[in-house]
């Protein structure tokens, strides 16, 4: 049978392959964006070892460690869904959605609660606060703006593929046919499988290296 | 299409491994490694992100253009971050002589 597809492609699966390939190209656009912070968060760290190391010894590593648990589940999830809407399992792929939609949340959730501990504490970006009296480390000022920064945008990130997700959500059930439904729904979960790959480095950088050599 | 090959108990096994190399990034976070500890660690960080890319990305199942994208965009991070650190490493501060100690005649 075939497939309704766009008049300038040959069939279906063509325009799904060029699909496909637009989205890495537009990936690889977002990894441009986050090379430049990792670059910055890389001559920082050789400059200020002790500094960053403290500071890395400064953030909740239960919260980060629980937001990396949380995103991959995610992952695992918005994977399952994709399946799920080629075999017409439609109802199935929503809980599997709605599952990606709490995670999400609960991701920003804890990152809230970290922003707020941090805040309550006098790490801000920038520095002036009592904390950066006390703590005068060469480096911890940088370590903790660009900790606001990298966070941040991530956090950006998790918000606009939130709002793919949910957008998804609708789009598996008004789709033309399920070959549409699902290819929409794979092009969008590449885009929270990215925002998942981010924080796997973000994750180690902030949280978990806090020696310096 | 090209979906149809990695299946749930791909992405299940994929899930569990990228849960298990987590737990050991969190372990290792305690052994006191020094200096290898972000070697070691973005090194974990890295087999992750190539699982989640391969799989739960399908980008082993995806056309060859889809995948020179994906490695030249890795490319070109991995050429900008080792110029940083070969920049970082070799960085010397040299003073600019004072009015004084210039030699007469020049700008």
């Amino acid at each position: 049978m075939q497939i309704e597809h766009a008049d300038h492609f040959e069939d279906f699966e063509t325009q799904s392959r060029a699909g496909r390939l637009g989205m890495w190209v537009f990936l690889a656009s977002e990894v441009l964006l986050f090379s430049g912070m990792f670059g910055l968060y890389t001559g920082y760290r050789l400059h200020y070892p002790i500094g960053f190391a403290e500071g890395v010894q400064h953030n909740l590593k239960w919260d980060g460690s629980l937001n990396t648990v949380i995103l991959l589940l995610s992952s695992y999830l918005i994977a399952r869904s994709i399946p799920a809407v080629q075999r017409g399992n439609i109802t199935g792929a929503t809980w599997l959605l709605g599952g990606v939609l709490f995670l999400g949340f609960c991701f920003l959730g804890l990152k809230g609660l970290e922003y707020g501990v941090h805040f309550s504490e006098g790490i801000v970006p920038g520095a002036g606060t009592d904390f950066f009296r006390e703590h005068s480390t060469l480096g911890l000022s940088q370590f903790f703006t660009l900790y606001y920064l990298m966070t941040g945008a991530h956090a950006l990130h998790v918000t606009v593929g939130l709002v793919v997700v949910a957008l998804l959500l609708r789009e598996i059930r008004r789709a033309e046919s399920i070959e549409h439904g699902a290819h929409r729904l794979e092009i969008g979960a590449m885009y929270w499988h990215l925002v998942d790959v981010i924080w796997i480095f973000i994750w180690p950088l902030y949280y978990l290296t806090g020696e310096h050599g | 299409m090209n979906t149809a090959h990695i299946g749930p108990r791909a992405y299940l096994w994929n899930f569990v491994a990228l849960i298990t190399l987590a737990l050991l990034s969190y372990l290792m976070s305690f052994l006191h490694l020094g200096g290898h500890e972000m070697t070691v660690a973005m090194v974990i960080a890295f087999v992750k992100a190539l699982l989640v890319v391969l799989i739960f990305m399908h980008l082993v199942e995806h056309t060859a253009s889809a995948r020179i994208v994906a490695f030249t965009a890795a490319a070109f991070v991995a050429i900008l971050l080792s110029l940083i650190i070969t920049d970082v490493a070799n960085r010397t501060t040299t003073l600019a002589p004072t009015t004084a100690e210039r030699p007469p005649n020049t700008p």
